[in-house]
């Protein structure tokens, strides 16, 4: 990776000329940031590095999903007949797209909106274009990679298919269109930086990272229900205006041009604007845009330690008494459980990395149940369908609240936990239950509700029954799944510690949910007043639980 | 002499706050200055405005006789800044640190590495060259970042609590190479809590306080309305000289 980067940099000298570049300190920043990733497990690039290792293993597992992802968006390059080959390349270049606008968002935002190297870099003589340009160069040698994984299978279809030229085309159709989502999502951020606060933008593009992700997420749910047979037909593909307009066309008609020898004025222009657009936005950024980026990173750092500024925005910020504070005295017994309480539901509004993590997972958890819904009653439609349909809804929250409650464990300042143990706290079981309520009133009950309007509307209130057993057994499930794992105190673990426990656990106690859910699923189906039964019996089963939970001790904790 | 820095009538913003508010100031070639004031007085922000990390100032700034707001990356070129509690790269070597630094400057590598190699050493740091910082102690971590803003020999070095993490005998080493590169035509510029240190080191003093500078002059000058030490003097002048009684309320307060 880092040889081949630098490499390509070495080769490219008129390119740095032409934008304006340092070529030296240019070369020596992304060596190092290369340097760094390999030896950094999990930071910057979390989600390709799952496992625990030095190496890039799971780098190239994901990779090899990618590549089997595109298999399948390489499918229809596969069948259609040569003179329709517009739409399913529409199709490709624009899955390509997608994964690459997810992945930049998600995963890379916090490599170009990354101040920490201002403290390194910005007071020596680099200037903010070098730097900018060592982001972006340093962003596409991941996304280069990624996207030939994407690629690969079209390549080798349009290649077979129609001889290597075609072939290769592809692949630089490919990574231009790489290219070209660098810049989109740049100039995204760049656009949000010009309208919004400095200080709010961090906070902004968290927003937009969640629904973006939602988003997409939705969109492939949704796409392979829009190809319908009409793209099969040979018939030849007409152009409208608007067409030039979106990225993907422009590489379907590039394609098209090469495959079926349109060599006419329409195609051409296609061809001129997918070569020359990606390298304009890198001029543009280089030239135009980043003097103003850097001058608003720098902006972000020098706010960030102002010890003044600080201070003004915690008075602004702290009323009398917050709502944590009041809901924490009532629904809390003592001083270190509301402690926990009103600590976990503060830092879970604040803290930027626990927002991005569970969020999405949440939403992703209503993605899927609408998704999943929607198309069983598409195909089923009949009540007893429609009798499982219901339950499977209520509990599918569950898991997705496991994932939330995990995350209250974890925290990038988990150092910061030593107070935990410089204390006098004899029964950790307190903090533990303050978490458990914090998660529960402030996550899972307005998620529950979220489920259980839904599941309203489908069935209307005669499941009311169910939904609250619903809800009873999930509380069951969510302390036995913290029983089944190693119990942490709020915010003291690494991001490491979470993924070690992550697996196992999983392991034991999903089927046991399997068996909660299926039971009450028998229980409303066979057995009269089951539910009606069972529900003061699983709520006090809840209370003992709790009661043990409660009573952790140090003991029980295993620490590391 | 064309003075080192100059500065007239400085303003910078903070959103609607003002913290510096109108600094004037000339120093002279071979000159320690230490730069002093309370928490929030704006140390950081002059020295952040000096070296070009806050363009967005008003007023007349010029740095080694170039105007900072059209030269600044020349600026950055010939002066040196180690930061207080300041980051590195602590997954690369110390070796690595540098030379990475050395080609920010556009240095000769070899040049560097030989250099840096013998930096290293006279802060005892050979035998760790080529491990990872991650595992270095603060006051090793200190040495580099002192080695880093030093490395390409600028003629302006300005440093934020330098004494920070340090073992006894390298601070007397430190101490000894402020006075000397001093000594030989260069300026230091710098800013500590550490008034004992502030005072037997400093050729001239400067204390800010709510973006102003409220003193300005040798040890001597400053002793001369008060015979007093330079703590003493220091809590008069930033209007905090009740440390007493705060004590003893703060003690009240804990026994409550």
């Amino acid at each position: 990776m880092k040889t081949a980067t630098l490499w390509l940099i070495d080769r490219l000298p008129f390119l740095w000329r032409a934008l304006g570049v340092n070529y030296t300190q240019l070369r020596a920043i992304l060596s190092v940031k290369l340097t760094l990733d390999n030896r950094r497990p999990a930071t910057a690039f979390q989600q390709y590095n799952q496992k625990k290792t030095e190496s890039n293993y799971s780098f190239y597992i994901s990779l090899a999903i990618y590549a089997f992802m595109g298999i399948f968006a390489a499918l229809m390059l596969a069948l259609v007949p040569p003179a329709g080959i517009v739409p399913a390349a529409v199709f490709f270049f624009g899955y390509v797209m997608v994964i690459c606008a997810l992945t930049l968002i998600n995963d890379f935002s916090s490599v170009v909106l990354d101040t920490s190297d201002n403290q390194i870099m910005l007071f020596r003589p680099v200037d903010g274009r070098t730097m900018l340009i060592a982001r972006i160069v340093h962003v596409i040698s991941y996304l280069f990679t990624l996207t030939l994984a994407i690629s690969l299978a079209g390549i080798v279809v349009i290649g077979a298919r129609f001889g290597v030229g075609a072939g290769l085309l592809t692949l630089l159709l490919s990574l231009l269109t790489a290219v070209l989502m660098v810049f989109i999502t740049n100039v995204l951020y760049l656009g949000l930086m010009q309208f919004t606060s400095e200080s709010k933008l961090r906070e902004l593009i968290n927003y937009v990272q969640i629904v973006t992700a939602i988003g997409f997420y939705a969109g492939f749910q949704i796409m392979p229900r829009l190809i319908d047979e009409n793209s099969f037909t040979a018939q030849a593909f007409t152009w409208t205006w608007w067409h030039y307009l979106l990225p993907p066309f422009w590489g379907a008609g590039g394609l098209d041009m090469v495959i079926n020898h349109h060599f006419d004025g329409p195609h051409w222009l296609m061809v001129g604007l997918m070569l020359v657009m990606p390298f304009a936005g890198l001029w543009l950024m280089a030239r135009v845009l980043a003097p103003a980026f850097n001058r608003t990173l720098g902006g972000l750092d020098a706010e960030a330690n102002d010890p003044k500024q600080s201070i003004l925005a915690d008075s602004a910020n702290s009323p009398t008494q917050s709502i944590a504070d009041r809901l924490g005295t009532w629904l809390t017994t003592n001083p270190l459980e509301l402690a926990a309480f009103s600590f976990v539901w503060h830092i879970s509004d604040r803290d930027r990395q626990f927002k991005l993590r569970a969020y999405p997972q949440l939403g992703y958890g209503l993605a899927f149940v609408l998704f999943t819904t929607l198309r069983q009653t598409g195909y089923l439609g009949g009540a007893k369908g429609g009798a499982t349909n219901h339950l499977l809804i209520l509990y599918m929250g569950v898991v997705f609240m496991m994932a939330a409650m995990g995350l209250t464990a974890i925290s990038d300042n988990f150092k910061a936990a030593w107070v935990y143990t410089s204390a006098p706290i004899t029964r950790p079981g307190e903090l533990l239950a303050g978490r458990f309520k914090a998660v529960v009133v402030k996550l899972m009950v307005p998620y529950f509700l979220l489920l259980a309007a839904y599941v309203f509307y489908l069935k209307g209130p005669g499941v009311t029954l169910d939904v609250v057993l619903a809800f009873v057994n999930s509380l069951a499930m969510l302390l036995i799944g913290e029983f089944f794992q190693k119990r942490q105190l709020p915010f003291s673990a690494s991001q490491d510690a979470l993924k070690r426990n992550m697996t196992a656990r999983s392991f034991l106690v999903l089927p046991l949910y399997g068996i909660i859910g299926f039971l009450h699923w028998g229980l409303s189906q066979y057995i009269p007043y089951g539910t009606v039964v069972a529900l003061p019996v699983m709520a006090g089963f809840v209370w003992l639980l709790f009661r043990a939970f409660r009573q952790t001790s140090w003991g029980e904790m295993r620490q590391d | 002499m064309t003075p080192v820095i100059s500065i007239h009538n400085l303003r910078q913003f903070y959103g609607d706050t003002e913290i510096l508010k109108g600094i004037d100031l000339t120093v002279a070639p071979g000159q320690v200055v230490g730069y002093i004031g309370p928490n929030g007085a704006g140390k950081s922000t002059t020295i952040k405005t000096l070296i070009g990390l806050l363009p967005n100032f008003t007023g007349e700034v010029s740095v080694l006789g170039l105007d900072l707001r059209t030269q600044a990356m020349e600026v950055k070129r010939h002066i040196g800044y180690v930061p207080e509690n300041a980051a590195l790269y602590d997954l690369l070597t110390p070796t690595e640190y540098l030379r990475f630094v050395g080609q920010l400057y556009e240095l000769d590598t070899s040049v560097v590495d030989r250099k840096a190699a013998d930096l290293l050493h006279l802060f005892d740091l050979s035998q760790h060259a080529n491990n990872r910082m991650s595992t270095f102690s603060k006051g090793m971590r200190q040495k580099v970042l002192l080695i880093s803003g030093l490395l390409h020999n600028p003629d302006l070095i300005f440093l934020d609590e330098p004494l920070s993490g340090l073992d006894a005998n390298t601070v007397v080493l430190v101490k000894q190479i402020i006075r000397q590169l001093a000594d030989s035509g260069k300026t230091v510029f710098y800013s500590s809590h550490i008034m004992d240190v502030v005072e037997k080191l400093s050729d001239r003093i400067i204390i800010i306080n709510a973006g102003q500078v409220i003193a300005d002059g040798t040890f001597a000058e400053l002793q001369a309305a008060r015979d007093t030490s330079l703590e003493q003097l220091f809590g008069q002048l930033t209007g905090n000289n009740t440390q007493t009684a705060t004590a003893e309320a703060f003690i009240q307060a804990l026994n409550q």
